[in-house]
């Protein structure tokens, strides 16, 4: 006899559930049909002892299957198409698994695939110290057709939830089981509309795989949080945001326009490659506006696999520093559901830092851009700058992958103009000299500027052993030197440290 | 020497440049930049001189991010000038991030009377990285170039692609790119493997002539569907009179929200009533949006937003700008008038030109 367990299962709409509306002609338009009318299709069902509603005895309250599952249900009143689900519907939902949460070990949620991966990362963002699995399934048939997904995709799901009976780890988190994979929620993308394997989550390992056995890889999966951090449900979120793809020529003017109403107040960019988008000044000003005016910015890349590199090179550091916030390789859908959630509760930097610093394992890498300030300018230059920063408390310097560091608009007099002079940083050494020796393992970038009075964006990634050295848990203070004779002013000096997540 | 040209005459292959990583070299200050000399580039790869008279065109030297719709026509009449001059087939080296734009913005400016391959290559890394893509991108595209094809296409990687169904999938990884919803045309070996779906230059529809269409129009902006979008807060875009048109990408297979505050149907509408045109685009053209069962992609259609099949979403973008260019000078010329324009717009969106949809 196997170990007894809850499992809940919601139903919200979507193809699994579907019937042509008109029952006498099979090609009328696909409307959701009640949740009694599919679970009668999965044939193991027909053994468990069913349990009918003590209202109405034409429902079911709840199954209880031979392999020790047992099954709760609820459904919408109204079952959805998924391109009907709203942020309200997401609010439902998570407030649906909340009231039984204590009562159930795991949990199913059923939807159509149009929207999934968005209510997936939707709920992984709204749900606060998960510690049972929420598994989200869907399929591509109707339950009803003859070549249906969805009883493998359905079974399949309830075995995940159904974790103490069917022996499987517990996954705390909300994830996407269909067909072969179980992904993580908040890395899942649909990539087809119509092969079985509709979803996919390019940047991320698959948290299981789906065959004979079902294997999930243990390493992935995010810690069950402590018993004293209980679960709740976000309840504030902002959703007034418009998803933009750039394509080549898309004016700048018409960007402007679109942020102007005071209700939109975060655009997604979905740019080109690793986050590039047009480096022309009608463009970058038009960025700056939108910034200035409190809204913001994210950038995504419209390739389904990579990360935005914003910071990496000069042509999109211009957007960095402008305050245009890095996407890194989340999804269109986690980048989106989790700025919804950061727009309705932070402000200002921390809002950047939030969207940049991984919550629920969306990201690979996390970003923390520190910013050191401006120093003079063209009328009036300096010879040294000091300045130190703290990165965020959940910056671990153990885990750092890369350290950028860039200079924005850098421009310099020399004793002979023309002629390329050597602008050094040192990192956590403010007695440096512009003596000290160019082989001094705290220096961390070395630009040769031609003293021509314009300015000059340059970046260097900081050379791995003077970054794991240099760097602590603590401030970090950036010292620039110039030789002697030679001043330089600057209107931004930037370190961005990328930790794995 | 390389073997297998060694006594054949060389066919005559035009490069075009435009830019892109494929050219970029280091400066001295460590900071990637286009060459100061295009002619350079060809010394990347000097081997393509072994297998074909190449001739150089630095046409411009520009990362592919700030190519532009005038850049495409640039592109499109440099081809068209050159089509007498006994050239093989065309190369035209370009940035990776836009490039399924341009080839989709070629393939319909030289139109179905193209009777040559213009291949569009490029390269995830640059000429500097001993083990990256552009030296032998360049040399598999000069070959490419001389195979039967009479299309605009992408080789890239081990991959020939038809230019107007190809999208960037990873902006890292050797094989960049994709085309969803047919196979590749070729896969590069040894041979060139020519699949049957591939434009031969025998093809009895391949006429030799040329109907040079390269303009495109602007003021076309490309809007995702995300839940909870409010259609109001699209309203001020479609009012301002820089708007042309709207391109909404939807979830899945054309589906576009139907119920209550959400919904896009008087979106669409209002659009339709100021003479401005909705393309309904899918991120994944797998499956066509034309043929939707879904009753909230058939009440997009029915409110007056047009469908477009499978196309990709950068071939479907580019489609409509050059179809809305081409009617806005139909009006101008009095051939139809205002009234008609969506309904003209339509058909042509509609009709496959290309072969950019089945």
């Amino acid at each position: 006899m196997s170990t007894p367990s809850k499992v809940f299962i919601l139903y919200t709409g979507g193809t699994i559930g579907m019937a042509p509306s008109d029952p006498n002609n099979l090609a009328s338009p696909l409307t959701p049909q009640p949740l009694d009318d599919l679970i009668q299709w999965v044939p193991s069902w027909k053994n468990g002892v069913v349990e009918k509603d003590e209202k109405d005895n034409n429902k079911i309250k709840s199954i209880k299957l031979e392999n020790g599952i047992s099954l709760g249900f609820d459904n919408f009143e109204k079952p959805l198409d998924s391109s009907n689900i709203t942020p309200a519907d997401w609010q439902i939902m998570a407030a649906g698994i909340e009231k039984v949460y204590n009562e159930y070990d795991g949990f199913v949620i059923l939807h159509g695939t149009d929207t999934m991966a968005y209510t997936a990362s939707a709920l992984s963002f709204l749900f606060e110290n998960l510690a049972k699995p929420v598994v989200i399934t869907g399929s591509q048939l109707q339950i009803s057709h003859e070549r249906t997904d969805g009883v493998m995709n359905l079974v399949n799901a309830v075995h995940i939830a159904g974790w103490k009976s069917t022996g499987l780890p517990c996954i705390p988190e909300v994830v996407v089981c269909f067909a072969d994979k179980l992904l993580r929620g908040c890395r899942t993308s649909k990539v087809s509309s119509t092969a079985w394997a509709g979803f996919d989550s390019p940047n991320f390992p698959h948290l299981g795989s789906i065959g004979e056995h079902i294997k999930i890889n243990e390493d992935l999966l995010r810690s069950i949080p402590d018993e004293k951090q209980s679960f709740h449900v976000i309840k504030d979120i902002d959703t007034n945001v418009i998803d933009i793809t750039l394509n080549p020529g898309m004016q700048a003017s018409q960007l402007k326009k679109i942020m102007e109403p005071k209700e939109v107040h975060a655009i997604i960019l979905r740019t080109f490659g690793a986050g590039n988008a047009p480096d022309k000044k009608p463009f970058l000003d038009v960025i700056e506006n939108i910034v200035n005016a409190d809204k913001t910015i994210v950038n995504i890349t419209q390739c389904q696999q990579g990360m935005v590199e914003m910071g990496l090179y000069a042509s999109s550091a211009a957007l960095l520093e402008r305050g245009v916030i890095s996407g890194l390789d989340m999804t269109p859908e986690a980048a989106l559901t989790k700025l919804y959630v950061t727009l309705a509760n932070k402000i200002g930097i921390q809002r950047a830092l939030q969207m940049q610093v991984s919550q629920r394992g969306e990201q690979t890498e996390n970003l923390f851009d520190l910013r050191y300030g401006e120093c003079g300018n063209s009328g009036e230059s300096t010879k040294s700058f000091d300045e130190f920063r703290t990165p965020d408390r959940r910056f671990n310097v153990k885990r750092l992958s890369r350290a950028v560091v860039r200079f924005q608009s850098l421009g310099v007099v020399g004793t002979e103009t023309g002629k390329p002079v050597s602008i050094r940083v040192f990192m956590n050494k403010p007695g440096s000299k512009s003596e000290t020796p160019k082989d001094d393992p705290a220096l961390i970038a070395n630009f040769m500027i031609e003293a021509d009075g314009k300015d000059h964006n340059v970046v260097n990634v900081v050379p791995e052993n003077t970054s794991r050295g240099y760097i602590g848990d603590g401030d970090i203070t950036l010292s620039v030197r110039a030789d002697e004779g030679v001043k330089f002013w600057f209107k931004g000096l930037y370190l961005a440290l990328f930790a794995k997540a | 020497m390389f073997e297998s040209y060694k006594n054949n005459r060389l066919k005559k292959i035009c490069l075009i440049y435009t830019g892109g990583t494929i050219g970029m070299t280091k400066d001295g200050k460590g900071v990637l930049r286009p060459p100061d000399n295009p002619e350079d580039f060809t010394k990347i790869a000097p081997e393509i001189n072994e297998i074909a008279e190449v001739d150089f065109v630095a046409l411009m030297n520009k990362d592919s991010t700030n190519i532009v719709p005038s850049d495409w026509t640039a592109m499109a009449q440099a081809v068209y000038d050159r089509r007498n001059d006994g050239y093989a087939g065309f190369v035209i080296a370009h940035g990776t991030d836009t490039m399924h734009f341009s080839s989709s913005a070629l393939a319909f400016a030289l139109g179905p009377g193209l009777s040559f391959p213009v291949v569009f290559t490029g390269a995830q890394t640059t000429p500097a990285i001993a083990h990256g893509d552009a030296r032998i991108n360049l040399v598999r595209a000069i070959k490419v170039a001389q195979e039967d094809f009479a299309e605009v296409v992408i080789s890239f990687g081990d991959y020939v692609f038809r230019g107007c169904r190809t999208q960037k999938k990873d902006e890292k990884r050797f094989d960049a790119f994709e085309s969803p919803a047919i196979y590749p045309i070729a896969d590069i070996t040894e041979k060139i493997l020519r699949y049957p779906i591939a434009r031969s230059r025998s093809d009895s529809d391949v006429t030799n002539e040329i109907n040079l269409i390269p303009d495109y129009a602007d003021g076309v902006i490309q809007v995702g569907l995300i839940p909870g979008l409010k259609p109001d807060l699209l309203i001020p875009l479609i009012e301002n009179p820089e708007c042309k048109g709207v391109v909404l990408q939807s979830f899945g297979a054309g589906n576009v929200p139907d119920d209550g505050i959400y919904a896009f149907g008087d979106f669409i509408r209002r659009a339709v009533s100021y003479n401005k045109p909705v393309v309904i685009t899918s991120q994944f053209p797998a499956n066509s949006t034309l043929e939707t069962h879904y009753a909230p992609g058939v009440a997009a259609v029915e409110a007056g937003a047009l469908a477009t099949g499978n196309m990709t979403s950068a071939a479907a973008t580019v489609k409509f700008r050059w179809v809305l260019a081409r009617v806005e000078k139909e009006i101008q010329e009095n051939i139809i008038s205002t009234n008609n324009k969506l309904s003209r717009i339509k058909d042509l969106m509609g009709e496959v030109y290309v072969r950019e949809m089945d």
